[in-house]
């Protein structure tokens, strides 16, 4: 800073009022009118002019901040109005907000021409509604598998080769290997001491049907000793098989179960493999009296049937396995409904076109 | 999501799914579609969508399928051409929702879809912006924009009232 003196004693008068000297300037400046006291009259005339602040704080400067929305092109009294009606000012700017509009009808009508353009749903219904609902249940990988699980099994049950009971004593294998050929045999007839069985198949080799045929009155019989393979094993043991004479038509493989419906059954405290599984059967899946077992025949039909009825519990489903019978009680065709699946097959033909 | 709250999902929704495209694509036949559209993936991933969500999931759906739709259209029918009532207002309406109605159908496409969520469905910004993938704060900034259009198109509340 230059020197003080006479010819610019003003601009340091001026900088000692707004505080900008430091403390040797002001030395300075003090020293300075001790020798011209004359001039300590005009710096206090010069500070006279200096204002004072005060303390008054503008009453409006809350609404001079920044905005609950600083939108481009919007007026701040309209983002005001809207962000009112949309909820987004604070409890203390909604209050000094609802203050302006009682105190300013031009606001009061603006923010009321904004609550005009709130809009309310219409009575418009969606056409076609009911085709939107589902009715059926989802899929779960159990129930899919659930239901593959009873189709096969349904499925098993009308290509499975069956036993006819009209041909008990003829057993047909159609399994047997083809260099072998298949050959019906004949058993004898049951005698009263014959044990009830029943050859569900059995086989031939090619060729030998000519001399079994031709020596078809031969009554020889074979007592086949069978090697205790499972649990009906000991039962079986007790029976003997009776086939023409092995020379002549030797037997390569031959299946034997009891034959339930006419046997007698086991004692009360031994029940074989099949009794068994039916007691269960009627006891657990059909909820029967399990004594009907030493009444009725196991009928897989029953089993299917459960099986199916069972599903339909536990997936809501509505399956229906439907039986037609002749009018010897034997199955003439089945029937199996779902949503998926709508089959009808014969499974025997009636009497009258059997030939 | 079971079978019953989709069921249920269909009685409550469907309704303000198809008006909410009806009222942007102003098409009764495509909207119907747009919204069977959306139900239908809804069901297709009922089992991954959670009830309480389904309602955002078909409007989301709804909003995309509609964008798509338009985009493929490219058609910008505008909105008086189309008699209020071939779209099934039963409801005579008054001069302001008429006048309110017009001034719907000439929002952008972007505005008229946030305004309709917001007012129609009261979803807040947030949900709005996960509707239609914007930010939350261009949602906000096309629901101003679309309420001062609205306003200064429907005029001065002295001529109205």
């Amino acid at each position: 800073m230059e020197s003080l003196s006479e010819k610019n004693y003003e601009i340091w008068f001026l900088d000692y009022l707004d505080g900008r000297l430091g403390e040797a300037e002001v030395n300075r400046l003090l020293d300075f009118l001790e020798l011209h006291p004359q001039l300590k009259d005009e710096l206090r005339d010069l500070g006279a002019f200096t204002l004072d602040p005060g303390t008054d704080k503008y009453p409006g400067k809350e609404d001079l901040l920044a905005g609950p929305s600083d939108i481009p092109g919007i007026a701040r009294d309209d983002r005001f109005c809207i962000a009112r009606m949309e909820s987004d000012l604070t409890p203390s700017e909604t209050e000094a907000f609802d203050r302006r509009l009682e105190q300013e009808p031009g606001l009061d009508r603006r923010y009321k021409g904004f609550l005009l353009t709130r809009l309310t749903p219409e009575p418009i219904a969606c056409p076609g509604k009911k085709e939107l609902r589902h009715n059926t249940r989802v899929l779960a990988p159990w129930i899919i598998t659930a239901v593959s699980a009873a189709a096969l099994f349904i499925l098993a049950l009308i290509l499975w080769p069956r036993p006819d009971s009209n041909q008990r004593d003829v057993a047909v294998n159609p399994a047997v290997p083809a260099e072998t050929g298949t050959e019906e045999i004949l058993v004898p007839e049951k005698t009263e001491t014959e044990p009830h069985v029943q050859i569900l198949s059995a086989a031939v080799p090619k060729g030998v049907s000519a001399q079994h045929e031709a020596s078809s009155g031969s009554t020889d019989t074979l007592t086949r000793d069978f090697t205790p393979m499972n649990a009906l094993s000991p039962y079986l043991r007790e029976y003997e098989i009776r086939i023409p004479d092995p020379t002549k038509s030797p037997v390569l493989f031959a299946m034997v179960i009891p034959d339930t419906e006419n046997s007698t059954g086991p004692d009360d405290e031994y029940l074989s493999l099949s009794q068994v599984a039916l007691k269960l059967f009627r006891e657990k899946i059909l909820g029967e009296d399990p004594e009907r077992v030493r009444e009725t025949r196991f009928s897989i039909w029953e089993v299917a049937g459960a099986g199916v009825d069972r599903i339909n519990k536990l997936t809501g489903s509505e399956m229906k396995l439907a039986r037609e019978y002749d009018n010897n009680g034997q199955v003439m065709a089945i029937s199996f409904n779902s949503r998926l699946f709508d089959v009808a097959t014969p499974v025997r033909l009636p009497e009258n076109k059997q030939d | 999501m079971t079978v019953n709250e989709y069921n249920y999902c269909v009685n409550q929704h469907a309704d303000a799914v198809y008006r909410f495209v009806l009222k942007n694509i102003r098409d009764r036949e495509k909207a119907r579609d747009l919204v069977q559209d959306s139900f239908e993936k809804l069901w297709i991933n009922v089992r991954e969508v959670v009830a309480e969500k389904a309602k955002s999931y078909l409007f989301t759906t709804a909003y995309h399928k509609m964008i798509d739709q338009t985009r493929a259209d490219k058609r910008t029918a505008a909105w008086e051409e189309v008699n209020m009532n071939r779209l099934g207002h039963s409801e005579h309406y008054s001069d302001l929702m008429e006048k309110l109605n017009e001034g719907i159908s000439r929002l952008p496409a972007d505005q008229r879809s946030v305004i309709m969520l917001r007012d129609y469905e009261g979803y807040s910004y947030k949900e709005i912006a996960d509707i239609t993938s914007l930010s939350e704060v261009q949602v906000k900034v096309y629901i101003y924009r679309a309420r001062v259009f609205l306003k200064e198109y429907i005029g001065s509340i002295e001529a109205l009232v």
